[in-house]
């Protein structure tokens, strides 16, 4: 018997000058095909090898965080990513609808000192926010129907000077 | 993501191919810790081909380090790439495992 294909975790991505607005699944899966659509849609903006990178890593952590962290049941279990230019820096707005997590109230880890010592706990989120410009949870208002965010993280990074748009 | 392994001089030399995102490291995790933790001698390990490195990744190399030092031995990783420096610097690793720039560094730190 064939085994059945899995089902793309990228529902959807629209790209509109200077906006990248994604649609995810619940998956690992996620952070593969999404993060692959970002680092185009970087690229594409003109914005250097080096921002790029921290923004892959922001999107890495968050998302594989959001997914680790699991749905609740009876939830879209959707992910619904926007990135976008703004000045000169991207801003990333990370929507979700599971289970009610801000992780800017996570203590940061202590600084590295010793091998032996090393907390390995929470450093994704410490590094999202040395990476970036600012962070900041929120929890949207629900409204309307289907997806209903829960959280919503936005981070922004500065971009530095970009090369023409592509 | 792929990992290889060579020997030479009482060295283990491993080689990391690939991005250390999460699903990278999820594939080889278990064969780099292995390669590593159980070489019972110096080890080296050459970041040139991994093209990015976030928490996870982070989290093995704190690992497998720990492991290769229990047993009175060294990992030295080398060879990073400017975006793999960046996470490196970041997250202040350098103050805890060895890093060096390149090869003939790193074995000249694994062997002091």
């Amino acid at each position: 018997m064939a085994a059945a294909a899995s089902a793309p975790m990228l529902r959807s991505a629209r790209f509109d000058a200077g906006r990248l607005s994604m649609q995810l699944g619940n998956g690992l899966a996620a952070i593969a095909e999404g993060g692959a659509a970002l680092r185009d849609f970087c690229a594409r903006e003109g914005i250097s090898d080096a921002v790029i990178n921290r923004v892959d890593v922001v999107f890495e952590e968050v998302v594989a965080n959001i997914v680790r962290h699991g749905f609740a049941p009876g939830s879209a279990q959707t992910i619904a990513v926007e990135a976008r230019i703004e000045g000169d820096a991207m801003v990333l707005v990370f929507d979700d609808d599971g289970r009610p997590f801000d992780p800017t109230l996570q203590p940061p880890p202590a600084p590295f000192t010793r091998l032996a010592d090393a907390q390995v706990g929470g450093l994704g989120v410490a590094l999202v926010q040395r990476l970036a410009r600012s962070v900041a949870y929120a929890q949207p208002e629900a409204t309307g129907v289907g997806f209903l965010p829960v959280n919503r993280l936005t981070v922004t990074i500065a971009t530095g000077e970009r090369s023409p748009p592509g | 993501m792929q990992v290889t392994m060579n020997e030479f001089d009482g060295i283990r030399r491993v080689v990391l191919d690939g991005r250390l995102d999460t699903a990278g490291v999820g594939a080889i995790e278990l064969s780099f810790t292995a390669m590593t933790a159980s070489a019972g001698k110096p080890v080296v390990v050459d970041l040139a081909a991994v093209s990015f490195l976030a928490s996870l990744g982070v989290r093995m190399f704190i690992g497998t380090a720990r492991s290769v030092a229990a047993k009175g031995n060294r990992l030295v990783f080398y060879n990073a790439t400017p975006a793999v420096m960046e996470i490196i610097d970041t997250m202040g690793l350098a103050e805890i495992i060895d890093i060096a720039a390149d090869e003939a560094e790193a074995m000249a730190l694994v062997q002091a």
